[in-house]
């Protein structure tokens, strides 16, 4: 942000140089610069306000630029100031503060005659702004005053300079003011800068307001989706009550994930496709003994397994159709009684839903796409997969799909 | 295993592959990203091979019982790459766990660290109460804790639609596994029932 904030400052004034910003940005002198440079701009914004407000404003760019452009007693002096600023503030005067670059300046720079005058003409500032004041207890608030007024003296600057960037700028505003709300600044500071925003121009004031009514709009519009994503939404209009609407679904949706996964991790062994031990009992006994139960009751297929009775979803009838239909489908049995046959169980299975499941389409594409991505790893040894007559009727619901 | 491979065995119009790429990242217009059966398929069949990875992992440290919370973290991070990168929460995701993985190789986190700090009464209640279900559903969103509303809604729009698909996909596969679990162990084991059943 302070990257952001200089490049803003080097472009209003027209005078953009790379080596300035990498310069001033780097090491530790970045800090000091900003501050002193808000400081400035803060005393341009006050003295703004009074008649002689072209001349400082130029006298002030050209001091700027060749502040800026000297990034060796830039540093010096900056250092010298930051310390003035973080020892000194609560005796601070706006007279001392301006007098004292005024010195720094003489010292160190060569055009800082012209400079000095400068600083030292200008009437004096009666008053520092009241938060400022108020902030200058804690160093960060300091930097949080010279943010409020950085902001001002943007808005300020926008207005008088009528710059095309001032829009930027103020979207900047905008952005850092709802950065810092989110950071959960103090109430004071945001009131204070919405005090002073008021007191700006109209011209920045509109800019500020259509940036907030396209952020608005981006909201709702987001909202507006998100209650067709989310069931039950219609009735409810208002961002609280959308809001808890969207966290009870998600915290429902991640319940659901975790049950679900509860139960895949206790399903079975049967994830190894592996054929060969498929029907061993091997593979079986070593894993958990309420998978041997749960296998022990569910030949009886009558019955759903045990663990789908737990099932709370709509894919239960599903599956229990499932079941049934293994065995009961007639043309399983030859296939059961081979060594393919755990092969074809998959398929038999498949068959079997599809012709039961026509509600469930998603779910049966499902399927068929998770068995076909067994077949083309080439995990299955024997997939007499094109065969089958369930498989056209796959296909078509496929397609219908 | 790649997605190309799936899809040429299948007869499928569009390339789900090309179809993901030219989504926007979680604008609202991309309604149909999470909405695909190739994706759901997709993720799926990644989601059982993941799975298969942890249940050999967790055989070979110990004949201990996989944990629901390591086949949580496979599903959400099969979820989290199939969402190629391009979502917060899916990259929180997948950054969470690797740093977790290394966190628990090097030392036990204490569990206080992991619990956030709840504000005290006073503070809490200053807070508007739409701001507060805003904290509360960038917790929710992995790596959405300081996001602003409007960001903040867009990646939870995409997490949604993501977790629904998410829940179908497992839902979908537990049945399947499942129900040939029973018929397997049916047919291992009560090879004499069955005549009688059909």
């Amino acid at each position: 942000m302070q990257k952001v904030a200089l490049r803003e400052m080097l472009r209003l004034q027209a005078t953009t140089s790379d080596n300035l910003s990498t310069t001033t940005t780097g090491g530790g002198g970045s800090a000091p610069v900003l501050e002193r440079q808000r400081a400035q701009q803060r005393w341009r914004q006050e003295q703004q306000q009074e008649p002689q407000q072209s001349y400082f404003n130029e006298t002030q760019l050209n001091t700027m630029e060749t502040f800026m452009q000297n990034p060796l007693s830039l540093q010096s002096e900056l250092q010298a100031f930051q310390a003035e600023l973080e020892n000194g503030w609560p005796d601070f005067t706006p007279h001392q503060m301006l007098m004292i670059p005024s010195t720094h300046y003489s010292n160190a720079n060569d055009n800082g005659d012209g400079i000095s005058r400068t600083w030292s003409c200008p009437p004096l500032v009666e008053n520092l702004p009241r938060n400022q004041v108020e902030e200058k207890a804690n160093g960060s608030d300091v930097i949080v005053s010279v943010r409020e007024s950085f902001k001002k003296r943007r808005a300020d600057k926008s207005l008088l300079l009528n710059n095309p960037m001032a829009k930027v700028a103020e979207e900047e505003d905008a952005k850092e003011k709802r950065i810092k709300v989110d950071r959960g600044e103090t109430e004071q500071s945001r009131e204070a800068s919405v005090d002073t925003s008021k007191d700006t121009s109209k011209l920045s004031e509109v800019q500020k307001m259509d940036y907030i009514h396209v952020r608005r709009e981006k909201i709702s519009k987001r909202m507006k989706y998100l209650q067709d994503l989310v069931p039950g939404c219609d009735k409810i209009t208002g961002k609280a009550g959308m809001l808890d609407e969207i966290i009870n679904y998600v915290q429902s949706l991640q319940r659901q994930v975790e049950f679900l996964s509860m139960k895949l991790s206790t399903v079975n062994p049967c994830l190894d496709f592996n054929i060969d031990n498929f029907f061993t009992k091997e593979i079986f006994s070593p894993s958990n003994g309420d998978n041997l139960a749960m296998m022990g009751m569910s030949s009886e297929v009558v019955n759903p397994p045990p663990c789908l009775q737990f099932n709370p979803m709509q894919h239960l009838d599903a599956a229990a159709c499932c079941g049934l239909d293994v065995a009961i489908n007639p043309n399983s049995d030859p296939l059961w009684r081979t060594t393919s046959a755990p092969a074809s169980l998959p398929q038999t299975l498949m068959d079997s839903c599809f012709h039961n499941n026509d509600g469930s389409s998603n779910w049966d594409a499902k399927i068929q796409g998770l068995y076909n991505a067994e077949v083309s790893q080439g995990r299955q040894t024997t997939f007499p997969y094109q065969s089958f007559p369930g498989n056209a009727n796959a296909n078509n619901l496929k397609t219908e799909n | 295993m790649e997605p190309a491979a799936m899809m040429t065995s299948l007869d499928v119009s569009s390339d789900p592959l090309k179809r993901m790429d030219r989504k926007s990242e979680g604008s609202p217009t991309a309604k149909k990203r999470w909405r695909t059966e190739d994706e759901q398929r997709i993720y799926s069949s990644k989601l059982l091979d993941a799975i298969r990875l942890v249940r050999r992992r967790s055989a070979a440290e110990a004949w201990a019982s996989l944990k629901s919370r390591e086949v949580r973290e496979a599903a959400d991070r099969v979820l989290a790459v199939e969402a190629r990168g391009r979502t917060r929460w899916s990259r929180a995701i997948l950054s969470n766990r690797i740093r977790m993985r290394s966190h628990i190789r090097k030392r036990r986190p204490s569990s206080a660290a992991a619990i956030p700090r709840m504000k005290s009464a006073p503070v809490w209640k200053k807070t508007p109460p739409l701001q507060r279900k805003v904290r509360m559903l960038g917790r929710l969103v992995p790596g959405c804790r300081r996001l602003s509303l409007p960001s903040l809604i867009e990646e939870t729009s995409d997490y949604i639609a993501a977790l629904e698909m998410q829940v179908k996909a497992m839902t979908a596969l537990s049945d399947i596994l499942s129900a040939a679990a029973a018929v397997a162990g049916g047919s291992g084991g009560g090879d004499a029932a069955r005549p009688a059943q059909s």
